[in-house]
């Protein structure tokens, strides 16, 4: 892991730690591990979601948002740093 | 002559569509401020072979249905209102070709002609003194030497300047009632076309429809064969009333994901600040979207199977129809209405990327285009034939 890839694995538990019900657990849990099998719900995915486009100051494409993007933490990272990847302007 | 079209399926007239929707996007803006003719757009949807959409295919079209076509002019209407309606009436004007071709060898290699010419074909329905009366006429066809000759004061004519032909309605004689009517093909070297009003309106600017004097003199073989009322209860009031809506549901998402790009926005700064979360606004617009949508759709594979049935009842689609359009005339309006309350002053602004305000204006001309009380006047007097058509 590079230090970008580092950053948003952290703004990701961050986030997930503030906005949803897995609290102090998205700390520790694996990078992998299945967000919605341990309790994360949609409604709350959204939460997430908005509060780390907010932190990294992106805004993550249409096709990309969906049910998906919340599999993993290690998921929804790469699809960060994808987005970085081609979209440099999308940083505000 | 050229050769034949590769035919689209609906999948792929679908992307040609979107990516021709990003031309319309960029023009809109300039198309309604100067009330001008969306030329680049048309011309994009011409590259992407759109223009044929409605014409079957051994007419060298890409033959699709009702129900595709009003999904495309959905897509269309998310880009740019005037060069949907643009698109829906002159596929409108395509259809009812389409209906007359069978027999008639002439329209039929027009036909042929039209979709490798990806000619634009316009509308001439509306007569001064007639208002919006679709099936009443006062000109009338004059016979000249095996010829015919046509003179009719228009009131109302889309890209009348920019077409390649015109469907006329006319009288189909000098001595014949005013509801005796036939639709009639004029090209427009044909025809001595003088523009006699302004087009400047609150919305669908671009649709650019100032009143026009029409002078044509063409082969009698240019007349559908079919009576116009035919046509038009069997094609031009369903496709019409089905098409429009189409553009209509498709101006009102654009303006519902307007809101929810500005409402994600508003959310991400509360989230910010800790503040919850809770405006039931956005739900509720989407919810009025979707009805108008599925009823769109609903009456769109209704109408499809209606026109492969040659023996079906023409009340119930025509009393459909007229609902259809009224109902999702002013519904559309009310969506961008409450997209207009989520973006407050930048949806109200004339530009920007939560702007709703050309939304607003080109769906104000929805309930005038056919005049709603002139529809639900039919439709109070066809429904005392009987329930029928309230259980289905
Ligand atoms: C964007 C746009 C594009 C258009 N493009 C074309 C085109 O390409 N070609 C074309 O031919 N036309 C076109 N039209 C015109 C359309 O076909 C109608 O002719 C027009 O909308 C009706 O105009 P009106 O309101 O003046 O007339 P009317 O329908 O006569 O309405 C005038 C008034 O009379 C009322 N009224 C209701 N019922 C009746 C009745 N039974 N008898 C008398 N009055 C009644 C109406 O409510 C209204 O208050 C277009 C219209 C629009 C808005």
């Amino acid at each position: 892991m590079n230090d970008t890839a580092r950053q948003y694995d952290a703004v990701i538990r961050e986030a997930l730690v503030t906005h949803s019900d897995l609290g102090d657990t998205a700390r520790e849990l694996d990078r992998d591990a299945d967000l919605y099998a341990i309790g994360l719900t949609s409604l709350h995915s959204v939460r997430v979601l908005l509060s780390v486009e907010d932190a990294l100051g992106v805004e993550i494409p249409e096709q990309h948002v969906g049910r998906a993007l919340f599999s993993s933490i290690g998921h929804f990272a790469d699809v960060l740093l994808d987005i970085a990847g081609t979209t440099t302007g999308a940083a505000r | 002559m050229t050769a034949p079209d590769r035919v689209l399926s609906f999948a792929e007239a679908r992307e040609a569509a979107l990516r021709a929707r990003a031309v319309l996007v960029e023009h809109a803006p300039a198309t309604d401020r100067d009330a001008a003719f969306p030329a680049e757009p048309v011309a994009a949807l011409r590259a992407e072979r759109l223009l044929s959409a409605a014409v079957p295919k051994e007419y060298g079209g890409h033959g699709l249905a009702p129900d595709e076509l009003a999904a495309l002019a959905a897509v269309l209407g998310g880009g740019c209102g005037s060069t949907a309606m643009v698109w829906a009436m002159h596929q409108l004007q395509l259809a009812c070709l389409a209906g007359a071709a069978a027999t008639s060898p002439e329209l039929a290699a027009y036909l042929r002609e039209a979709s490798a010419g990806q000619f634009l074909v316009a509308s001439v329905t509306s007569e001064a003194g007639v208002g919006g009366s679709l099936r009443e006429s006062r000109c009338a066809l004059v016979p000249d030497g095996g010829e015919l000759l046509l003179e009719k004061e228009a009131t109302t004519v889309s890209y009348g300047a920019y077409a390649d032909a015109f469907l006329v309605t006319a009288r189909s004689r000098p001595d014949a009632a005013p509801t005796d009517q036939v639709l009639v093909l004029v090209r427009a070297g044909q025809a001595r076309l003088t523009r006699t009003g302004e087009w400047d309106t609150l919305g669908m600017r671009g649709t650019c429809s100032p009143a026009h004097s029409l002078s044509a003199r063409v082969p009698a073989a240019q007349v559908l064969p079919a009576p116009f009322g035919e046509i038009a209860t069997r094609c031009m009031v369903p496709l019409s009333h089905l098409l429009w809506a189409g553009v209509w549901t498709g101006i009102a998402a654009d303006a519902v994901r307007r809101a929810a790009s500005f409402a994600r926005a508003r959310a991400r700064a509360q989230l910010r600040s800790g503040a919850v979360v809770d405006d039931p606004r956005l739900g509720r617009a989407y919810a009025s979207l979707r009805v108008l949508q599925d009823s769109v759709r609903q009456f769109g594979a209704d109408y499809t199977r209606f026109t492969a049935e040659p023996d079906a009842d023409t009340t119930a689609i025509t009393v459909r129809a007229n609902a259809l359009k009224t109902s999702v005339s002013t519904g559309c309006l009310r969506v961008v209405e409450q997209a207009l309350e989520i973006c407050g002053m930048a949806g109200y602004s004339e530009s920007g990327p939560h702007s709703v305000a050309r939304h607003l204006r080109d769906l104000h001309s929805a309930r005038l285009m056919i005049a709603n009380s002139r529809l639900d006047q039919s439709n109070s007097q066809l429904l005392l034939l009987g329930g029928s058509v309230i259980d289905a």
